[in-house]
């Protein structure tokens, strides 16, 4: 059985039957090359098809970027409320609970919405948003916790932050394989 | 009247190793072909994106075969280059003849 993973990865970016065709002619020389040539390959070719998808129509896919953000900012707003709003939750596990609740929840929500917005290049604009947004954490945030470890509440918020690029990336892939899977959209909006 | 679509040097010999390669054209030969005939050692990620970017204007078409077993049961994706192709093709070369006409580069010597 052949394994499919290498193509579903690319088909986030293009279409269903390239992605096949591509991951083809790689195992094709995987005997050849081996698995280091192969994998780094996978990586490259996966990155090569983001960036092609978004610079095709870079202002369609910033637009989308800002929508993105524009979905999150409510359950954004939601989990920061249920710490420091809700006088009951204040300092409360429940509190610690809701804020990834509502920011993973919300992220997930986000990459669903963009891909159904732009199957084509909603994929494409969670991608951009969630290096984004990992990288302004990382620049903004990492130096404060780096200096104050011990600020619990705040490792807390930048840990949560971070991990919601991956319920982001999540919900855009299902939203994705969904669509390809129900062959909803001919086929040159897969890609 | 359609604006004339003009290609870049990499675009240029895509064409041409598709071309050369005939039904037998598909990303693994295209790229040894490029290796082999001139010398380029091509990102597997930047031929497909460029293959995609030709298909896009129509430049050229692809269908696909049947699995095979060494490509673990995948089937391959077949490009042909299509008479709009062959024509912008044909007009940058036809450009580059015009610009090299009177010059004797091939012999490292300018006329």
């Amino acid at each position: 059985m052949r394994d499919n993973a290498v193509e579903r990865l690319f088909s986030l970016f293009t279409s269903s039957d390239r992605a096949v065709a591509i991951a083809g002619d790689l195992a094709e020389e995987r005997e050849q090359r081996g698995s280091i040539w192969f994998w780094l390959h996978v990586v490259r070719v996966t990155f090569a098809l983001w960036r092609s998808a978004a610079t095709e129509a870079p202002l369609r896919v910033v637009a989308l970027g800002l929508a993105g953000l524009a979905f999150l900012s409510a359950p954004a707003f939601g989990g920061v409320a249920a710490v420091f709003l809700v006088p009951r939750w204040t300092d409360s596990p429940g509190g610690w609970i809701a804020l990834p609740f509502f920011w993973w929840s919300g992220a997930l929500w986000t990459g669903a919405s963009l891909v159904a917005l732009s199957p084509r290049r909603g994929m494409a604009a969670c991608a951009m948003l969630a290096v984004a947004g990992e990288a302004l954490l990382i620049g903004l945030a990492g130096p404060a916790v780096w200096r104050d470890p011990g600020n619990g509440d705040f490792v807390l918020f930048c840990t949560t932050g971070l991990i919601a690029a991956v319920p982001l990336l999540t919900g855009a892939a299902v939203a994705r394989r969904r669509l390809l899977a129900c062959a909803v959209l001919p086929r040159e909006q897969h890609r | 009247m359609a604006v004339p679509l003009n290609l870049g040097e990499f675009e240029q010999l895509i064409l041409l190793a598709i071309l050369r390669l005939g039904d037998n054209a598909y990303g693994v030969t295209i790229r040894a072909e490029l290796a082999d005939r001139a010398g380029r050692t091509v990102a597997p990620g930047a031929l497909y994106t460029a293959l995609e970017r030709l298909e896009t204007k129509s430049l050229i078409t692809s269908r696909m075969s049947d699995p095979t077993p060494q490509r673990g049961g995948r089937a391959k994706r077949h490009v042909t280059v299509t008479a709009t192709g062959v024509e912008a093709l044909t007009r940058a070369l036809h450009a580059y003849e015009r610009l090299l006409d009177g010059l004797n580069l091939v012999r490292g010597a300018h006329a």
